[in-house]
Formats: C-alpha cells, structure tokens, sequence
C-alpha cells in the first residue's frame, strides 16, 4: 500500500534483464563446437521430418565414403533405437539419445552423448536429430552445418510454412527423387523456389538414396566443409 | 512442441533474476518478452505452457506480456532491404541477412514492492 497517501496503489519496480532465453544453451553449443573444432571432426546436424529419409541420407553416405573417411554418430529419437541400430548395420558407429517426449535434442543432451560414442577419431560426425521440422531449428548444438532433409513427397510448401527451419539450413537436400516421377501435382522446381524464399545463399542437392542420384555431390559437399 | 521447455528455462531466468529481489518480499507480477517472427516458437502455445506452469513457481502472480518483432532481411554485402521473393539482392544478387526477427528475449521484470523491506 502507498504510504505516502495511503491511495492504495502498489509500488511496481521494473528490472532490466535483456537476457537471451536460448543464452545456456548457446553456451554449451559453442563449448560442443571447440571439441569438435579442436579434435579436427565436421559435426553436421541433420534435421527434418519424420520419414524424410535423413538415415537413409547417412546409409548411403556410408556406402559412398567406404573407407576414405572415419564416419560417427548419435541420433535423437523419442523412444526407440531403431536408427542407431540401422546406421551401425551401415558401418557408423553410432548411439541413440531417447528423448522421451522431447521433440529437439539440445546442446547439454548431445555433449553427454558425446562420451558414449568414439567422435574424436571420425572425421564427419552426424546428429540425426529428431524427426520434426519445427522445434530442432532453434537448438544450436555446436555443429559445423546444419542440413535438412526434405523429401518431395512431403510436398513443395514446406519451406514456406517451416521458414525458421530453412533459415538456419546451410544445405538442403532434397530426397526421394526417384518418387517425384509419381507425384504429378509436384514441382520440383517451385520447391527450389520456395526454398530460395527462406534460406539466404539457398544451396540444394537432388537426391535419391535408392538410385544413388546427388550422393557423390554431397560427399563433395561433405569433403568441402573439412577446409 | 518446445514451447514447454522454453517457458521452464524462462521461469528459471525469472527466479535467478529476482532472487534477492524476492527475499525481501517483492513480488513478480509481470514479465516482458520481446520475440521475433523468426524465433521458432508460437506465442499462443507459449502463453498456454507459461499459465501452465506458472502455478507454485515465482511468476505464479504474474502476467506474461510479449512484444513482436517483424523479420527484416537485408543484402549482406550492400545493405539494400530484401522485401519479398528469393533473400537474395535484387541489385548485386549477394545472400540476404537476417538484421532482426530471431531474437528471443526476456526484456524485464516488473515487481510489486508494496510489502518489501528495501529493494
């Protein structure tokens, strides 16, 4: 209560914070990337939907690297271990963090990953983050490129009704191009325009993991990132 | 849908910043957010997370007011606005840079000190 008057009217004080709410998790996120960057490893963080083909992307990227390269990774799912056990049939060794009902991995998530899994002899290290196009793209894990799956059966919109996830893309790669033959509503080339709408500097790769189309484009892109 | 967790680290940022504030009886009664177009997280679900989990927490009193910030590209390289079509220059065809609309930011804490000590 006011006691100069006794008017009733409360006191209110205003604190200036100014603090960034992602701001933790930013700095573990650059403490990730000064492991990776220190250890010589590309940690590529893959995002997209459910189903866009992002372990079907690392099978054959397996496949195409052979031997050339150490390849690791962890992938995010909410309750099963069924990508981990796919990329370790591939030959990348690899551990699965169940999120539970969390829909992104986070900075601290992956770093506590990282001691359950050999990334500092790889020379590219994937996360294959969980299956969703929204909640993922605001989580910066400490990678050295983000790259997002997206599958033209998913339709040519998405990048305009995803733009938070296309803005933070460093490379985009459009998969199951052996299915857009099925698909005669689909254009590829508006869903290149659309992505060119959200994404600064847009780069894609057309890709189909079933006929092996872009796989030698993207380990080229790959071998680029190393410096 | 993150929005859960991203009101739990608010809430957090909320009880570290008030900490002694709180101690000598000020009361949180509304908290600022300013959030951009591009922040990633939908203000609807946010407010519904924050009156959810508001309860039992230090912002159990208090309201939750967000202010929204458009998305503004411009051309990286010579600063000419990118105002629809590709983000890319129309005049030297450079990539487009986001200048605002990602931010997510607990800008203030407004507290009621009518039955504090000394704040």
């Amino acid at each position: 209560m006011c006691e100069e008057c006794g008017c009733g009217d409360h006191h209110i004080v205003s604190l200036d914070v100014q603090t960034k709410l992602l701001g933790s998790n930013d700095e573990q996120a650059q403490h990730n990337r000064e492991h990776f960057s220190e250890a010589g490893v590309v940690a590529i963080n893959l995002m997209g939907s459910p189903g866009a083909g992002k372990t079907a992307v690392l099978e054959a990227t397996a496949a195409a690297i052979g031997n050339r390269y150490a390849l690791g990774a962890v992938s995010g799912d909410l309750a099963t271990d069924n990508d981990g056990e796919r990329l370790r049939k591939a030959g990348i060794p690899s551990t699965t963090i169940t999120t539970g009902s969390a829909c992104h991995l986070d900075a601290r998530l992956v770093h506590d990953e990282l001691h359950n899994v050999p990334w500092r002899e790889t020379d590219f290290f994937f996360i294959e983050n969980v299956g969703n196009l929204v909640c993922p793209a605001i989580y910066d894990l400490g990678q050295n490129a983000n790259v997002v799956v997206l599958s033209v059966t998913e339709g040519e919109d998405k990048p305009l009704k995803y733009p938070v996830m296309f803005r933070v893309a460093d490379l985009v790669l459009i998969t199951k191009m052996d299915l857009l033959e099925h698909l005669p509503q689909m254009s590829i080339e508006t869903l290149e325009e659309n992505v060119r709408r959200t994404m600064p500097g847009a780069k894609t790769i057309r890709m189909a993991a079933a006929t092996g189309l872009g796989v030698r484009e993207w380990v080229e892109w790959l071998e680029a990132r190393r410096g | 849908m993150h929005e859960y967790s991203i009101v739990q680290t608010l809430i957090g940022c909320v009880e570290k910043e008030t900490r002694e504030a709180r101690a000598q009886g000020a009361v949180v009664r509304r908290v600022n957010l300013r959030m951009g177009a591009l922040c990633g997280v939908e203000s609807e679900l946010l407010r519904l997370a924050f009156e959810t989990f508001r309860e039992r927490s230090v912002c159990a009193e208090a309201e939750l007011h967000i202010s929204h910030v458009d998305a503004k590209w411009a051309c990286r390289s010579c600063g000419l606005e990118i105002v629809r079509g590709p983000l890319q220059c129309s005049q030297c065809g450079s990539p487009g840079k986001l200048l605002h609309g990602d931010e997510m930011i607990l800008e203030r804490i407004e507290l009621d000190v009518t039955e504090a000590t000394d704040v």
